[in-house]
């Protein structure tokens, strides 16, 4: 320790570290993850209440349409049921997007 | 390995692949900003998670080029430097630092076996960091300038300076150590 000369391989000798160890470090950083990462997706969940609206608001016009033709009243319902399915698909792609990881 | 642990993080934002390049990198990692907060363990290892947890969002900006350690070093120099430089809490330390140096040697209270890792503490950050990379870690000059982010005259006359001045500490101690 005592020796003053700079040399570059005696000074990367006294400079070197002990590896280390992890303690729990890992794990402290992954439970972290989600968080930011949920964050990104921020937009995810308003997006699909947006996307709902403009589907439900289409198959109305459609509906309309539907009605000026003088459709059957089945028809009618069958409209109907294809806005339902619209609304409830979005409803599982937000449940989706709070527990598939592929989201997240 | 890490290369392909790299691309499955950038490709689907992979949490197992991020945890094995967490086991693989924090010892470095940690050790380079231990060495930056002079040995200040516990913040030193909150800051690393925070370097962890922004690679992790910024993933997709690594380019392969060059060592992912360096990249990762890059991040955590700039976490530190934001969030200590700024504050001037360190530059306040680092002038504590100087007047020792600057000081005749029977005003520095050298303790009797200060190692040469203990002597760069009496080094300014940057000093301290450009040593540690190159010497520690193994890194070219090259390399220190990108996570520095200074050109690479700059880091040569830096190494070359901070190795002049501990070798003055080392001097000084040598000195004050024959005269007990």
């Amino acid at each position: 320790m005592n020796k003053p000369d700079l040399d570059d391989n005696w000074l990367a000798e006294q400079l070197a570290e002990p590896s280390i160890e992890d303690d729990g470090f890992t794990n402290r950083v992954m439970s972290h993850i989600s968080q930011p990462a949920a964050r990104e997706f921020k937009w995810f969940v308003p997006l699909c209440f947006v996307l709902s609206f403009a589907c439900f608001v289409v198959f109305v016009f459609l509906l309309a349409g539907v009605e000026h033709q003088a459709q059957s009243f089945a028809e009618f319902q069958r409209q109907e049921l294809l806005a339902m399915f619209s609304v409830l698909a979005t409803i599982l792609l937000i449940w989706l997007s709070e527990h598939i990881e592929v989201f997240n | 390995m890490d290369a392909q642990l790299i691309q499955r993080v950038q490709a689907t934002k992979d949490h197992k692949a991020f945890e094995q390049l967490v086991q693989l990198y924090q010892s470095p990692v940690r050790q380079f900003l231990r060495k930056l907060l002079k040995h200040n363990d516990a913040v030193a290892d909150e800051l690393a998670q925070e370097t962890f947890l922004k690679a992790f969002l910024n993933m997709g900006q690594y380019q392969h080029q060059g060592k992912f350690l360096s990249w990762l070093f890059s991040i955590a120099y700039r976490q530190f430097a934001n969030e200590y430089r700024k504050k001037g809490e360190l530059i306040s330390l680092d002038e504590t630092k100087e007047q020792a140096l600057s000081s005749s040697p029977q005003e520095v209270q050298w303790h009797s076996e200060m190692t040469v890792k203990a002597l760069m503490n009496y080094l300014h950050t940057e000093e301290r960091a450009s040593l540690s990379l190159h010497f520690t870690f193994g890194m070219t000059h090259q390399e220190i300038a990108v996570v520095m982010d200074m050109p690479l005259g700059t880091v040569k006359s830096l190494i070359r300076r901070s190795k002049l001045k501990l070798k003055l500490l080392l001097e000084q101690q040598n000195k004050e150590l024959v005269n007990e």
